[in-house]
């Protein structure tokens, strides 16, 4: 089955009196289970395509199919459960709610699920399992501010994961991590992968990734290479 | 609680903005506090001050009088006499909303004797009535006040000075001498030429049949407050005042002429004057001994004076507590139609004309400052709202990336702008508590200016904040703190995850 599903999907950014085509007529299946990395030059538009699939842009142009629903007719609402529910998102650099600790961070997306019935402790358990995952148990009170740049990023690995996403999309996840943690955080990944069936599709320069992955997508001048 | 834990904290982050905004909503709930209570203790000042002690609540005056300005006006027209006085009262008697009434007369006279034409506002009651029904309002400061059936003048306090200032003489009551204490500064230089009078010559104004009298001066008076503002009233025993206006008095009407004298006004002119020349020498018969002598032995005519059965101007009514004055006046006014009662029924609003315009006037200002300034506040914290969910794009964009919904955005900026106008709004209205209840005792007083005296409700400011006071003062913040988060909301709403993104 496919979880995702791009049919001639396009992208176009008005830039002045200029549009930008960020992507023209991308068409992408990608199944559960899957662990695709998406490789191509700076400004090839993978992030564009990855912002599509997480429902954080949309398509000019094209079809989008997650669970082979068409999202580009959903309302920002339930785009947003989407998100909540289906997707997990670990971005490049923009990561944190700066007020909250480490274990909040990552409590926070199943506190938005409290109507689910979660429970508090089931909530607690999760989010201390993740961040002892990630090897910051010691920095669990910690607020962001605190963290050094490769802790954060773990921290948002840890939040796009605790929501157990049946997608889960990430934007250079080990850019800002040394060798020895992205490691780690690559390993719990395709740990949940094969456990779990949890699809990740990675946008990424780091050859390391690509000996996970079992699927490479290249994309140039946004379109699909091959 | 999650939205409050993260408002609390993202406010202790923001500390710069906060207090700006902070400090706004505490100024603001401040001054709006101490205004409601000046514009409070106003309202309740003029209604202890003026409308219990002296207008009443409702003013019934005759169906033929043409304005409304019925009271404060001293070179007015006179008033119309009310007709049919004694079936007003019977109605008045079987109503359950009234607290008293008593009717009274009004009207200006001119002073005579002077070198230039003065005027005054004379009010004519029965004194005794007129205490029992406002509660004694009115003290003698010299002299005395009217009493069991006296006639005479009470001339306030302040318009005895500014009759001074004015004509260049003292007043004093009749039988009292000059008491040094209450000279003006001026007065006591003077002393040694002091013009000293205990009677004034009045003629009633404007009516064709108004005839002059000496009139003794019983007491100098204050009247509860309001001493400025009212300095020109003064009290005149209702018959006085009759006479003067030409009115048909009480004793017109007791008046019980022997039978031979009833006989000659019943007679024709030629049964009396014989139809012949009404020259002739005639002798009368009669010895000025023997007419003197009948003068002592007629019987003596009985006076029972019922005030009530003669000539009144208007009629004031006090409410019992807690009605409201507009349905009461509605109500007094239907009441009049169904009993065909010859009256206009008038609120003390209408009734004191310019007092009361100006009351409201200053009220309104104070309302409107208010209102300013709840305006330059929602536009500060507005903006400075607004400029805050601008810089926090990141932040909220990124909690709709990972699901938050625009819901969830609007609660947080409204958890974290109503926790700040709570404790410094909160902080402003008991501080606007505080400073009322220190400067109650300080009793400022209006320095006898009488647009002070209006503002303040009394001679000494006295603002009040009651529950009802306090409620407003919410409720105001509230609405401020509303009108203000609207746009920073919808400014927050719109922030989507690629705004984020795109930021970095």
């Amino acid at each position: 089955m496919n979880v995702i599903e791009l049919k001639a999907v396009k992208k176009d950014y008005p830039l002045g009196a200029t549009t930008v085509h960020a992507l023209r007529g991308v068409d992408l299946a990608i199944r559960e289970g899957d662990f695709i990395s998406i490789v191509g030059p700076s400004g090839s538009g993978k992030t564009t395509l990855l912002n599509i699939i997480g429902c954080i842009d949309s398509a000019t142009e094209g079809v989008v199919k997650i669970h082979e629903k068409d999202i580009t007719t959903h309302s920002d609402r339930e785009l947003t459960d989407l998100r909540l529910h289906t997707i997990g998102f670990i971005f490049q650099t923009f990561n944190l709610i700066p007020v909250l600790t480490t274990r909040e961070n990552v409590e926070f997306p199943l506190l938005l699920m409290k109507k689910e019935s979660i429970r508090k402790r089931e909530i607690r358990e999760r989010a201390e399992k993740l961040i002892e995952e990630v090897g910051l148990k010691d920095q669990i009170n910690h607020k962001p501010y605190e963290l050094s740049g490769g802790q954060r990023q773990r921290v948002a690995i840890a939040r796009a994961l605790v929501t157990r996403p049946a997608i889960v999309l990430a934007d250079e996840p080990t850019a800002n991590l040394d060798s020895e943690t992205g490691d780690m955080i690559l390993k719990l990944m395709k740990e949940l992968n094969i456990l779990e069936k949890t699809t990740f599709i990675f946008s990424t320069h780091d050859p390391d990734i690509l000996k996970y992955a079992n699927g490479v997508v290249k994309i140039k001048d946004g379109l699909m290479a091959n | 609680m999650f939205i409050l834990k993260i408002a609390w904290r993202s406010l202790l982050r923001h500390k710069a903005k906060s207090i700006i905004i902070g400090t706004i909503l505490f100024l603001g709930a401040l001054i709006m506090t101490l205004g409601n209570a000046t514009a409070i203790g106003m309202q309740r000042g003029v209604e202890k001050n003026m409308v219990e002690s002296f207008t009443g609540h409702i003013i019934l005056v005759s169906d033929e009088e043409t304005k409304d300005n019925v009271l404060f006006t001293p070179l007015a027209k006179p008033l119309k006499i009310l007709k049919d006085y004694e079936k007003i009262r019977s109605v008045l008697d079987k109503q359950d909303f009234i607290k008293g009434y008593l009717p009274m007369t009004r009207g200006g006279v001119a002073i005579l004797g002077g070198q230039e034409m003065d005027f005054m506002l004379t009010f004519g009651c029965n004194f005794d009535e007129f205490q029992r029904v406002f509660g004694s309002p009115v003290t003698a400061v010299e002299g005395k006040v009217l009493h069991n059936g006296d006639h005479g003048l009470l001339i306030n306090v302040n318009g005895r000075k500014t009759r001074y200032k004015n004509a260049g003489y003292w007043l004093v009551p009749e039988g009292g001498g000059l008491n040094r204490d209450n000279l003006t500064d001026e007065a006591k230089k003077e002393e040694d030429r002091l013009e000293v009078k205990s009677s004034l010559a009045l003629e009633g104004f404007g009516e064709p049949n108004s005839t002059n009298k000496d009139i003794p001066v019983k007491g100098v008076v204050r009247f509860r407050s309001l001493n400025s503002l009212m300095q020109e009233a003064t009290f005149m025993d209702i018959e006085t005042f009759r006479e003067i206006f030409g009115y048909y008095t009480a004793r017109d009407i007791v008046q019980k002429l022997p039978p031979k004298e009833e006989a000659l006004m019943g007679a024709s002119e030629d049964a009396l004057f014989g139809g012949g020349d009404i020259y002739s020498a005639g002798t009368s018969g009669t010895s000025v001994a023997e007419l003197e002598n009948r003068i002592k032995t007629e019987p003596k005519v009985t006076r029972v004076i019922d005030f009530d059965t003669a000539a009144y101007n208007y009629v004031t009514i006090l409410l019992k507590p807690g009605q409201d004055l507009n349905a009461s006046v509605e109500k007094m006014k239907r009441i009049a139609r169904e009993d065909n009662l010859p009256v206009k029924v008038l609120s003390w609003k209408k009734a004191t004309g310019q007092a009361a315009q100006i009351s409201d006037i200053l009220q309104m200002i104070i309302t409107v400052f208010v209102i300013l300034l709840f305006f330059v506040a929602i536009i500060i914290i507005m903006n400075t709202l607004s400029m805050n969910a601008l810089e926090r794009t990141e932040e909220f964009g990124m909690m709709r990336a990972v699901g938050a919904r625009k819901s969830f955005i609007t609660k947080m900026f409204l958890a974290e702008t109503f926790s700040l106008s709570c404790i410094f709004g909160g902080i402003g209205i008991f501080a606007g508590v505080i400073v009322t209840w220190i400067i109650r005792p300080l009793r400022i007083g209006s320095g006898g200016n009488e647009i002070f005296e209006l503002l303040f409700g009394g001679e000494v400011f006295q603002p009040t904040l009651g529950f009802a006071g306090l409620v407003t003062g919410i409720i105001g913040l509230a609405i401020v703190t509303v009108l203000a988060v609207v746009y920073p909301v919808v400014v927050a709403r719109k922030i989507t995850p690629l705004d984020a993104i795109n930021r970095h």
